[in-house]
């Protein structure tokens, strides 16, 4: 196994960094502001020094990421206005009765979103809108959120988010203030336009490989309550880089139901670092469905900064052909007497890999930690790989941790009891699976987006079991 | 909590009791590593010409590997050039065949530490192969092992005795460049035992071997290679003590197994290097590489460690799983208190069909001590059918101390299982007070409760070893009450 990284690939790697920097220049957002100038010239700066990415790095240690420099992205742009159309219409449909705000390939796209969003009239005490509007009308706001979040993301693709970002989702809500209804982001990415022969289309997608670096700052000041929803999609066969970094600050009392689906487009790269905040008796519950992208990779990292707040993570993924799955997940209980649970499940029905690595660490002063782990997968097929890492480091004696992981497959009997009722193999085991999901599933308290989830998860299953099937049979 | 403090304290300064320097007369090389030095030592111990054409090609391996750092350690860094790679006690005649012709105060060094060089011996029925500083110094019960086909010598006298055997197996199982510490050992160890049991025998007594470091500013680098031809079996016995020293002293072996067809090794280690006063002050970096290659289908190895030594533990004795149905198993205590860091565990390679392996992992920690556990369990492709499970369970005493578990589970097979669960705890409130209010004392409680919470691993050890392994635990966390 090669670890170290030669000279040709750094060489590369810097490269690959540079070009998106290169030809960033055209982008806009808040250009008048000194301090986002500031900012992102910094984030330039950080990144010709942060170590890049390598096996080496134990960050890395699974998820290669050489497919991903092999592929020349640009970074997605303000004044272009192609947009793509197709599909727009039965993605708005699917989406839940919420506010909306929906981004197309990488830009915010005020025809598709609800209306008062765009105004922010929401509610009294409610500032939601693409980062790009709100840096025009709340310039100052923006920028203190800005430096409550700062400094957060020490690796490459967080630098290099904040360099090129681009727009993004901006919610505030005052304290004590309730929002009735789910907020909902959805992230739409396809081409342009359809080109009619094959080979035209094979030289456009390759100019066209763009990348979106969105930035999303959520703000809860205390005791106020939030529903958000995000959802990536894309269409089939089209290349793309998504590089998203979300901030959420929950303040004294805040709480916030966060459920992310991602299905991306099979051909897509998708990064997605959060940073979660939170201060005394603040609450996280958040839902992670990961089932698509050719190469995917999440990261959670969740601060305890005051007493008595909880942190509960559940997840999903699953891992078709030729697909990498990647969880990582950095809980830090900074301070006593706060709760954290995460439980991970994962399917594996194709020849992907799929990783998975948490790290629960447990200050010396954070007495009366309570903190739980637990991954658990399935894997249905030959030539999958699974690698999963939990990790505890414990530094406070009166605390109550545990982690635990398995990896197994569908069990016989339970199978067995299906065919022997009449239900062909494949079935049966897209109907275990399901089983098996549920458990994930069923935390995500909306109930429209619950059985969308759902849906999605049927037809993936559906296309991934019945090729293994009939590959099986010949 | 002030008595119990109290209590921690007297007994974290109570004695080393192994600490004792031996006053003996000792040909020492002069500190420093180069090629020279290696030719030195391949000379001393007059070695074959392939023998130090290997030590030299891993020590220019050596010269390129950078010291690991990913270990949850830590430790100023270490100057190999001040450290002497020679050490041997004195003899009065060339080679002492015989145990009448060793250092009597060598004798009394080890009477001193209880290991029954002589007389006792026979009634103990242990063979033992004692390794002092750099070379071994007596191996007892040759003769009675040789009737039984059994070669149980120091590796020095192997490579000279039995070339062809070493040749065969020596690095098999840990290549000269597979790391850092295992490749400076190939360069430089200096002794070990080496043990060769032929087909179809088994061992007719357990087999031991006791380590000390004597001399300051030396390293001891020993490497043992254990060869289980198909259809043996054998009982291995390892033990370590060292003087009290100031200064950090490195000990960085090698252990090689191989079990080849049905045959089955068990490995026992009790360390209890020095583990340096209560500020971290000396003790012994132990820097060790262990492995084990389950070849033959059917064989087993069986890796039980007690850790309550050493200023820093880095040991993780791992089983290759070759052979189909062998099965490898990984039994562990580790205690660390005072300053003691521990960064251990074990590695499971599954390569076979029905390949099977345990886990179960025990680490306590008091005072400001730092136990980790690191484990890699990988089911490549072909293991069909292979299964594991790991148990890793920490326990803390203080506020002060940390417990930490890494482990990497890497999965290609559909058909493997793996299960792998890790709790941390303190000792419970209710568990004390139930043992109290029946008129148990404190301490006692807490020995018991400990002694409960390692049982599962003390009962895969040798009695005698089972016996010793629960006084020296007794020994280091009485009082220590959470």
């Amino acid at each position: 196994m090669i670890n170290h990284l030669n000279a040709a690939q750094s060489e590369q790697q810097r490269q690959w960094f540079q070009t998106l920097i290169t030809h960033s220049d055209s982008i806009s957002l808040g250009q008048h502001l000194p301090w986002v100038k500031h900012l992102q010239s910094k984030a330039r700066q950080e990144l010709q020094s942060l170590p890049l990415v390598q096996r080496k790095q134990e960050l890395w240690r699974y998820s290669h990421a050489e497919k991903l420099f092999k592929q020349p992205f640009y970074p997605q742009t303000n004044n272009s206005d192609n947009c793509y159309q197709a599909g727009l219409e039965s993605e708005a449909t699917l989406s839940t009765d919420s506010f909306k705000l929906v981004f197309v390939n990488g830009r915010y796209n005020a025809t598709l979103s609800s209306t008062l969003v765009v105004n922010n009239e929401l509610a009294e005490g409610v500032i939601v809108g693409n980062l790009h509007a709100v840096l025009q009308s709340h310039a100052n706001l923006v920028m203190q959120c800005f430096n409550q979040t700062a400094r957060q993301g020490e690796d490459v693709f967080s630098a290099l988010n904040t360099a090129l970002m681009s727009d993004g989702v901006f919610i505030y809500i005052d304290q004590q203030v309730t929002l009735p209804q789910p907020i909902e982001v959805l992230y739409l990415s396809g081409p342009a336009e359809k080109s009619s022969s094959g080979q035209d289309s094979d030289s456009h997608t390759q100019e066209s490989r763009k990348m979106a670096n969105l930035r999303n700052v959520i703000i809860l000041q205390a005791g106020a309550k939030l529903s958000l929803i995000e959802r990536f999609s894309g269409e089939k066969d089209f290349h793309y880089f998504n590089n998203n970094l979300t901030n959420v600050v929950l303040e004294q009392g805040a709480s916030i139901k966060h459920s992310i689906l991602q299905d991306e487009s099979n051909t897509a790269f998708h990064l997605n670092s959060l940073f979660l905040s939170l201060f005394k008796d603040s609450t996280y519950q958040g839902q992670h469905i990961a089932l698509g992208s050719s190469w995917s990779r999440t990261n959670y990292t969740a601060k305890f900064k005051g007493t008595g707040a909880t942190c509960e993570l559940k997840g999903l993924y699953t891992v078709a052909n030729q697909q990498l799955n990647d969880v990582h997940l950095d809980i830090n209980h900074a301070v006593p007497g706060c709760t954290s649970s995460e439980f991970f499940k994962g399917i594996l029905y194709g020849e992907g890999k799929a990783v998975f690595d948490g790290h629960v660490l447990v200050e010396k002063q954070s007495q009366f930690s309570d903190a739980s782990m637990k991954n658990d997968n399935l894997m249905l097929t030959e030539n999958a790989e699974v690698n999963t890492k939990p990790q505890l480091e414990i530094y406070a004696d009166n605390v109550k941790c545990s982690h635990g992981t398995t990896v197994g497959q569908i069990d016989e009997q339970q199978l067995f009891y299906l065919r022997s009722r009449g239900i062909e193999e494949s079935r049966a085991k897209k109907l275990l699976c399901l089983g098996y999901a549920s458990e994930i599933i069923d935390a995500i308290n909306e109930p429209l987006f619950q059985k969308q989830v759902k849906s999605i998860l049927d037809i993936r299953l559906n296309e991934g079991l019945l090729i293994s099937s009939s590959e099986k049979s010949s | 909590m002030g008595s119990k403090h109290q209590s921690v304290e007297t007994l974290i300064k109570s004695d080393y009791k192994y600490g004792f320097v031996t006053d003996i007369d000792s040909d020492t090389l002069p500190p420093g590593l180069s090629e020279s030095i290696i030719q030195q030592i391949s000379a001393k111990k007059n070695e074959p010409a392939w023998m130090l054409e290997w030590r030299l090609k891993a020590y220019q391996r050596w010269l390129s590997m950078e010291d690991p750092e990913w270990a949850h350690i830590q430790h100023p860094e270490i100057d190999f050039q001040a450290i002497s790679y020679y050490s041997a006690p004195r003899q009065k005649s060339a080679t002492a065949k015989s145990l009448d012709e060793i250092d009597p105060e060598l004798l009394a060094t080890y009477t001193k530490l209880g290991i029954p060089l002589e007389e006792q011996m026979v009634l103990a029925g242990v063979a033992v192969d004692a390794v002092f500083d750099s070379v071994s110094v007596a191996t007892t019960f040759r003769k009675e092992l040789a009737a039984a086909g059994v070669i149980f010598c120091s590796i020095s006298d192997a490579i000279q005795d039995y070339p062809e055997l070493i040749q065969k197996y020596l690095g098999s199982v840990v290549p000269y460049s597979d790391n850092f510490f295992a490749c400076l050992n190939a360069a430089v160890f200096t002794d070990g035992t080496f043990v060769y049991i032929p087909k179809g025998v088994r061992c007719p007594m357990e087999l031991s071997t006791y380590f000390r470091i004597n001399e300051a500013n030396t390293g001891q680098f020993e490497r043992t290679l254990i060869v289980a031809d198909e259809g043996s079996y054998v009982s291995y016995l390892e033990g370590c003590t060292a003087p009290m020293r100031d200064e950090n002293q490195l000990h960085a072996a090698v252990v090689e197994l191989v079990a080849l067809k049905d045959a089955r090794i068990k490995y026992s280690t009790i360390q209890n290097w020095y583990p340096g006063n209560e500020e971290g002050k000396g003790g012994i970096y132990n820097f060790v590489t262990k492995r084990g290659a389950c070849r033959g289908d059917r064989s087993h190895i069986s890796w039980t460690q007690v850790e309550t030594g050493s200023a820093i533990t880095w040991k993780y004795p791992s089983c290759i799983l070759h052979g189909d149905d062998s099965v490898g198993e990984f039994y562990s205590v580790a205690v660390t208190r005072g300053k003691q860091q521990a960064d251990t565990g074990t590695k499971m390679l599954h390569l076979g069909r029905n390949t099977k392996s345990t886990i179960v992992s025990k680490g306590i920690s008091a005072g400001h001590g730092q136990n980790t556990y690191r484990g890699l369990v990988r089911m490549a492709q072909r293991a069909e059918n292979a299964r594991n499970h790991s148990q890793c369970d920490s326990l803390l005493i203080g506020d002060q101390c940390g417990a930490h578990t890494f482990p990497y589970i890497e999965v290609r097979n559909p058909t493997a299982r793996v299960e792998h669960e890790a709790t941390t705890s303190k000792i419970s409130e209710d568990q004390l007070f139930y043992c109290k209010q029946r008129g148990i004392s404190e301490e006692d409680a807490v020995s018991m409760i400990v002694n409960g919470f390692c049982k599962e691993v003390f009962k895969e050890l040798p009695m005698e070893f089972a016996v010793e392994a629960q006084k020296l635990l007794g020994v280091t966390l009485e009082g220590a009450v959470g």
